[in-house]
């Protein structure tokens, strides 16, 4: 905020922004709405008519209802497990000497420049039996007959958890390193013990950036598709991968369509969740 | 103390695992994809760099990726000046929508983005493809360009009106000094993120634009090749050396909010 | 009994935070740590606490050896200087949270906190949360919740460095009472010398790393064991000097200081430290400066001079605002130390 203030709203610099906004944010949820429901065809262009035919396909019997559930439930899963790894560890990095904390940001966001096409890829090399992991154990002996390690749900579990794991350290080093360490200084010398002032004062008091990496683990992982489809098996797919298979079959309706389900789907989880759990985050003053 | 190495030692293992073999399978000399390489050699990177199809890939990536950013970073300036500027019900819509691409599922918008597109007729172009990954990545330098004002302290504007300097000259000579590294921190963001973005230049690419998150996901339909391994490397050796850059400079520090004593 | 330090150092790689450090504390007593900003006194506090480790020394409580016990096993309580009131819960459930481990039922654990409560006089805000209670109310909570174990000793870093004064000087009377009510040993951290003075029976004066002295606020003014002392205490002014021919002069000007030294024991060929007080000087002398400005306070007349690059005060013993004085300094007011090769 800062005294220096126009009369006017500065048209040059803000009708061009205008323009950018209408673009690409208001524009596509328009067409959105307008592609999903207008009649299935196999081409960009619009149905000859407004109707409900791909929701009509979509809530036929329940398997797109029950994908999307699996996928909410996925995704809840990929979370709680990427918070049980990062969070530690991300306490640990926090304490470290100024040169190495450093080095293992640089790190972890290199790690993170790496898209899911690519980490994907490598995933599937050190999963495989000819160049990978199985093949190794099995000529040292420890593994007898194996195949390859993918596609298959653990793998693609393994491969999202790994994707979302240097974004949630990389989110929570900021209130992790600002915590007060008379806190837990404080919590030991009352006798508590390392295990009880991690659960009794730490974790309530990182409540909120806890919450919002979660949430945006969520939002991420829903919104890819190249790791599960690359590394799970049909029956292990995420909802997005078949908005994409259905885009790329110029199916278009039909892939807006579940594409707003999905959104809707994500919309009405996030804002369920603020309702219910957001308000108790004012509180907290520590970070 | 030593379970702390261990699991740094574990999360440094698990995170670069994979980029190990990636690498040391893109210096196999046979066509397999065999881990130790069982013959070393530059073969494949050869391949890469005398592909044409490969190279193209790789500058469209690049040309696309530097245009993105730049175009993103303009128009987080723009948006973050003006709402710091006023702290308006406007410049608040401005900055959440303009932001809102970046915020939905990445399927999603890659989606309603291919269709704006389509209509424009920008499908299968790189302009498309610039056009989505701005919108989609502005929000980074829009985020790091407001973190930069709010380290700007009112009094000095304050100080700077009152010795008789025109709003311009403030800007010029305060506000766009103390900011540019936070912007460029930014775009430098964007433009990494632009590099190995798959989803929406999928959407967009309408199968004749081929970046190379695009041409790698594309040959692996076709089974394994050592020169897929040869652009990842690329690509993190890349992003390496950008992060490695922002993090002497400083800014990264002051972008997550962390002291950093030297 | 009591606490004692013996020979405390602590090293952090290539630097020595503290020094040898001896402390000797009566139980019951109130005892300040007094120093300027790096002296090592936050980092004794925190090796009495057991958050620190020592790399030589020992240090006894209550006849026991404590240096390697646990914090938890020290029977002490402390109050950080951000106070470490957790965020997430209110004025009671802070007070109640070390109580947890202790072996009390329900209602005992309630009943001992409301007391606690009361002794600092925030019964009525023992619903609050941390983020709707000032300042001054946060200290007393810390102060309560630090109490809650019956420790016999407290440890305070610098509790009042974000109040204002009034609420500083209520506070740290506060301190005092509940001390000599409850009979414990305090141990407080202050760079406010004042506020040391006032409240402590003792007071340990601390630079770089070192206990320069250990004593009644009244021993530290009239007999200062160190040159840090005499200067830092009591505000004095420093003047190099040398001893001939029974006079004292100045280093570099050779002007005159006094004639009067044969009461000291002074031998020439020798540099000394000199520190006197405002008062200590009289018109015997040869000492020149400069006068900046003037002031009258409570009656007296001061001169603030330029000499060297400090800026002393000295009684105004001339009339009017002269602009150049020239004095000398009454040596049994004040004291002298052989100087150290690195001065």
């Amino acid at each position: 905020m800062t005294t220096i203030d126009l009369r006017k709203s500065n048209l040059l610099t803000t009708l061009p922004v205008l323009l950018f906004v209408l673009l690409t944010s208001v524009l596509p949820i328009c067409f959105l709405l307008s592609n999903a429901f207008s009649e299935s065809g196999n081409s960009f262009d619009q149905g000859s008519g407004l109707s409900l035919e791909n929701f009509r396909e979509i809530f036929y019997d329940s398997y797109y209802i029950g994908r999307m559930l699996y996928t909410v439930l996925l995704v809840f899963l990929v979370s709680v497990l990427t918070l049980l790894v990062a969070l530690p560890l991300t306490i640990i990095i926090a304490r470290l000497r100024n040169f190495w904390r450093s080095t293992w940001v640089v790190l972890l966001l290199a790690s993170l420049a790496l898209s899911e096409v690519l980490t994907a890829y490598a995933w599937q090399i050190i999963l495989s039996k000819s160049s990978g992991l199985p093949g190794w154990l099995e000529s040292l002996g420890l593994l007898t007959d194996s195949n390859s390690w993918w596609p298959g749900f653990p793998a693609m579990l393994l491969v999202l958890v790994y994707f979302s794991i240097p974004i949630a350290m990389v989110m929570l080093l900021p209130p992790v390193s600002r915590m007060d360490r008379s806190f837990a200084d404080s919590a030991r010398m009352m006798g508590f013990s390392k295990i009880e002032v991690f659960l009794k004062i730490t974790l309530p008091i990182l409540r909120k950036p806890i919450f919002q990496t979660g949430l945006l683990m969520f939002l991420l992982n829903t919104g890819g598709f190249v790791i599960s489809q690359q590394l799970g098996r049909p029956s292990d797919w995420m909802f997005s991968v078949f908005i994409a298979d259905f885009m790329r079959s110029f199916n278009v309706p039909f892939a807006v369509a579940l594409a707003l389900c999905l959104l809707l789907t994500v919309v009405f989880l996030v804002g369920v969740t603020y309702l219910l759990f957001g308000r108790q985050g004012v509180n907290s003053r520590a970070v | 103390m030593l379970y702390k190495l261990f699991s740094l030692l574990g999360l440094g293992v698990f995170l670069y695992a994979p980029i190990f073999v990636v690498f040391g399978s893109s210096l196999n000399s046979s066509r397999q994809m065999v881990f130790p390489p069982s013959d070393p050699s530059m073969l494949w990177y050869q391949a890469f760099f005398s592909d044409p199809s490969w190279t193209g890939a790789l500058v469209n990536s690049v040309v696309i990726a530097c245009v993105s950013s730049i175009l993103a970073m303009a128009l987080a300036v723009l948006v973050a000046a003006e709402a710091w500027r006023r702290n308006s019900k406007f410049s608040r819509f401005l900055v959440g929508s303009i932001s809102l691409p970046f915020l939905i599922p990445g399927i999603v918008f890659a989606v309603s983005i291919s269709l704006v597109a389509s209509i424009f007729g920008l499908l299968g172009t790189e302009v498309g493809i610039i056009l989505g990954h701005v919108a989609l990545l502005v929000a980074i330098p829009l985020v790091t360009t407001q973190l930069g004002l709010s380290q700007i302290d009112t009094e000095h504007v304050d100080a700077a009106t009152l010795m008789g300097l025109s709003e311009r000259e403030t800007l010029f000579r305060l506000v766009l000094p103390i900011v540019r590294p936070y912007v460029i921190t930014g775009g430098l963001f964007a433009l990494i993120i632009s590099m190995n973005e798959y989803v929406v230049a999928f959407m967009l690419s309408g199968f004749s634009v081929e970046t190379l998150p695009i041409k790698i996901y594309n040959s692996q339909r076709y089974g394994f090749e050592p020169t897929l391994s040869v652009g990842t490397i690329i690509y993190i050796g890349f992003s390496l050396i950008v992060l490695s850059y922002i993090a002497i400079t400083g800014k990264l520090w002051s972008l997550l909010g962390m002291k950093h004593s030297e | 009994m009591g606490l004692q330090a013996q020979d405390v150092s602590v090293t952090l790689g290539q630097t020595a935070i503290l020094k040898g450090v001896d402390l000797d504390i009566a139980p019951g007593k109130f005892i300040a740590l007094l120093g300027p900003s790096g002296c090592g006194k936050t980092t004794l506090l925190r090796v009495l606490a057991g958050l620190q480790e020592v790399s030589a020394g020992a240090v006894f409580f209550e006849g026991k050896n404590i240096t390697i016990a646990k914090p938890a096993d020290r029977n002490c309580g402390m109050v950080f200087q951000s106070l470490a009131l957790f965020p997430h819960l209110n004025v009671l459930e802070n007070i109640m949270f070390p109580l947890k481990k202790l072996d009390l039922t329900k209602s005992e654990r309630l009943e001992r906190a409301l007391n606690l409560l009361e002794m600092v006089h925030m019964t009525e805000f023992r619903e609050r949360p941390m983020s709707m209670i000032s300042g001054g109310q946060a200290q007393r909570v810390a102060i309560a919740r630090a109490l809650a174990q019956e420790p016999s000793l407290l440890l305070l870093d610098e509790p009042f460095s974000a109040l204002d004064a009034e609420l500083r000087e209520e506070l740290r009377t506060e301190i005092r009472v509940i001390q000599r009510k409850l009979g414990i040993s305090v141990v407080m951290v202050t760079h406010d010398q004042h506020e040391a003075f006032t409240v402590s029976d003792l007071v340990g004066v601390m630079n770089e790393g070192k206990m320069e002295q250990v004593g009644t606020p009244d021993d530290l003014i009239r007999e200062p064991a160190t040159s840090f002392v005499a200067k830092f205490v009591g505000q004095r002014n420093h003047i190099s000097c040398f001893y001939r021919d029974g006079g004292l002069y100045e280093a570099g000007t050779n002007n005159l200081i006094s004639h009067s030294c044969s009461s000291i024991n002074l031998s020439p060929y020798t540099k000394y430290d000199l520190y006197y007080s405002s008062e200590a000087i009289n018109a015997k002398g040869q000492i020149e400066v400069e006068a900046l400005y003037y002031r009258n306070l409570g009656g007296r007349n001061e001169i603030c001079a330029r000499y060297k690059e400090q800026t002393i005060w000295i009684h105004n013993l001339w009339s009017g605002q002269p602009d150049r004085v020239s004095f000398g300094i009454d040596l049994s007011e004040s004291f002298i130390f052989e100087a150290n090769d690195d001065d």
